[in-house]
């Protein structure tokens, strides 16, 4: 049976128009990504759906392939936890997930200061990940020997 | 002090992407410029004279977006843009604005 991980990028988005980089590394015994969702955690106040409030790109195994991009909305009211989106991505052992957040919130009060309205915010990304089908992982303490040998003793 | 060139070569070896050209690249921008879009498919543009835009211009493409810094004069690195790519001034230009690029066409 297939081991499913799940894996929890968080980014805290402080500035209007701001561009967080999302630079990752997935543990090295996460064989394939088959999922993703990105959504909003906490931070936005609003009291109605924003239909984007940010742009997304993630790319896998450290730069080779540009596979997500999405927008990111705001829901005032969440009724459903959003399904995953599917992906097929074999993952190179111990490689970068890379990519961007970029803030495109629209100023909804034209009068008001953009220092006065913003407010930070959180986004997380959310991985779906099958575990590698080997039984063996490699561990960091298997590249010392005689640290893992000093460990065990 | 590094060599672009160098740079991109071994960036490209370490993606494992095989390039069918690469050349040079310029975009003039007039005066009065505040956004300017375009595309970049199936090639990556190396920015080399991000030092020459305004601090503040964004430029976003599909695998990566930046902000030009403030101190952007201290910046050595060079990044590459690839799918469409827009770019927006805080500002209209003032002067006349050249965008120089590294292009690599992608086999």
């Amino acid at each position: 049976m297939t081991k499913i991980r799940y894996h929890i990028i968080k980014l805290d988005v402080t500035e209007y128009e701001q561009v967080v980089e999302i630079r990752h590394r997935l543990p090295s015994n996460y064989g394939r990504c088959v999922g993703y969702v990105v959504r909003h955690v906490k931070g936005i106040g609003s009291d109605v759906d924003i239909p984007e409030i940010g742009l997304v790109a993630i790319e896998f195994n450290s730069r080779k392939q540009l596979y997500v991009n999405d927008f990111v909305g705001y829901e005032f009211q969440v009724d459903q936890l959003p399904e995953y989106q599917e992906l097929n991505i074999p993952l190179e052992s111990g490689q970068l997930v890379t990519g961007f957040y970029l803030d495109t919130q629209k100023n909804p009060y034209p009068l008001i200061d953009i220092k006065e309205w913003f407010r930070p915010y959180q986004v997380a990304i959310y991985l779906k990940c099958e575990l590698q089908n080997s039984k063996q992982h490699v561990r960091s303490s298997c590249i010392h020997p005689v640290a893992a040998e000093a460990a065990a003793n | 002090m590094y060599d672009h060139l160098v740079f991109i070569q071994s960036q490209l070896k370490q993606r494992q992407i095989e390039p069918a050209l690469q050349q040079f690249y310029r975009i003039e921008l007039p005066v009065g410029t505040s956004h300017y879009q375009f595309y970049a498919y199936n090639e990556l543009l190396f920015l080399t004279n991000a030092a020459a835009l305004p601090p503040g211009t964004l430029i976003h493409s599909d695998s990566r977006t930046r902000r030009i810094p403030l101190d952007a004069q201290s910046l050595e690195g060079i990044e590459d843009y690839s799918g469409t790519i827009s770019v927006e001034f805080p500002l209209p230009l003032e002067v006349d604005t050249t965008m120089e690029f590294i292009q690599i066409v992608i086999k």
